[in-house]
């Protein structure tokens, strides 16, 4: 094997394993591969897809309870929205931001009557609304929200 | 996915706000018979409803209790008595969360076992709600990720001075049945302390309520 051969080979398991971490990524900030996995992991039915502007929007229905995943023309899962009868299995559908996600939920003190709730990280943003029967929320990474898309769109 | 069948109780009661919000303001004086319920006049005060179907309604006031309320604002509270479904115990208990959009009725172990022991006994052991003769457990969540989970039994409930009406309720704030956290919640209510009331009576416009089971 030549110099130049095992410079390329080198290069090309850099290259891998500088790939490796975004692909392992299940959900949100993860491909639209992980939909896929999503709706195995949930047990749910895939629904529909629609393309706008600067996103593709997937759905997958579980018992009622629609989940959609929006994917940006870069292949990334930037946000996702659910709403129905109850809130879906959040640790299956953030992913590696699951981990944070809990620790920020430990951290927070809950607040009777309220209606909603709202944890904020630096990197991820997790909303819930809605009553008994009606529940809704979002969850979304603020760096990977394509340029030109309002936080509205995601609902 | 199905609803179980714990009705929605229909309240047929007028409210009385016996005082206002905060407990700052004051309270009636007056008392005057439903038929001036049209004719209310305006002012810092409404007159006192009084009747068999009138359910008193306090604001942070005197159907709470302080030891869960003083994180809650603008709790609205009523006073519930509860019995076995063979009307051999009743008791009542307060601080019960007057819940709009949601639905049935819910209630602490934890109050009830501390205000009657026995009554608490007979609910769960009397007779339990059962699908294929197994006992239905309900998950209920809100709107802000906080969930209950408890089983359902039949009781009696009186509301107001108006006869005891036979319903599905929920004995919530048991971990029994859910061992796995499948109704866990952020938070799960599993106590007074931590959902800030002893019980809960929905009113809203559905004949069922949502809980998953």
């Amino acid at each position: 094997m030549s110099i130049k051969h095992g410079i390329t080979l080198f290069c090309l398991g850099l290259l891998m394993i500088s790939l490796a971490p975004a692909r392992a990524l299940a959900t949100l900030g993860g491909t639209p591969d992980s939909i896929e996995s999503d709706r195995r992991a949930l047990g749910a039915v895939r629904g529909l897809s629609q393309s706008h502007a600067a996103f593709t929007v997937h759905e997958i229905d579980q018992d009622g309870t629609v989940i959609r995943e929006y994917v940006s023309f870069d292949n990334v899962v930037f946000a996702i929205a659910w709403n129905g009868i109850r809130s879906p299995d959040l640790n299956a559908l953030l992913g590696s931001y699951a981990g944070r996600y809990g620790k920020a939920v430990a951290e927070t003190t809950h607040q009777p009557g309220s209606r909603h709730n709202s944890i904020n990280t630096d990197d991820l943003v997790v909303q819930r609304w809605g009553q008994v029967g009606n529940l809704r929320g979002r969850a979304y990474v603020p760096s990977l929200v394509p340029a030109g898309v309002s936080i509205d769109e995601i609902e | 996915m199905r609803s179980s069948k714990l009705l929605s109780l229909v309240l047929l009661f007028f409210l009385v706000f016996s005082a206002s919000c905060g407990g700052g303001g004051g309270n009636t004086s007056s008392t005057s018979s439903a038929s001036s319920i049209a004719g209310l006049p305006n002012g810092s005060t409404l007159p006192l409803v009084v009747g068999n179907n009138v359910l008193t309604l306090t604001v942070n006031g005197s159907t709470c209790s302080p030891a869960t309320s003083s994180a809650y604002p603008n709790k609205p509270c009523v006073s519930v008595t509860i019995c076995d479904a063979m009307d051999a115990t009743c008791t009542s208990i307060n601080d019960i969360l007057f819940d709009t959009m949601d639905y049935g009725f819910r209630v602490f172990s934890q109050a009830l076992n501390a205000a009657s022991p026995a009554l608490l006994t007979a609910l769960l052991g009397e007779n339990p709600v059962l699908v294929n003769n197994v006992q239905v457990y309900e998950c209920v969540e809100y709107g802000d990720g906080a969930t209950v989970w408890g089983p359902v039994v039949m009781a009696d409930l009186v509301l107001g001075n108006e006869p005891a009406v036979q319903v599905p309720i929920q004995i919530i704030g048991s971990t029994d049945g859910n061992p796995s956290g499948v109704c866990a919640g952020s938070p799960l209510l599993s106590s007074p302390g931590v959902a800030h009331y002893n019980g809960s009576l929905g009113l809203g416009f559905l004949i069922y309520d949502f809980g998953p089971y």
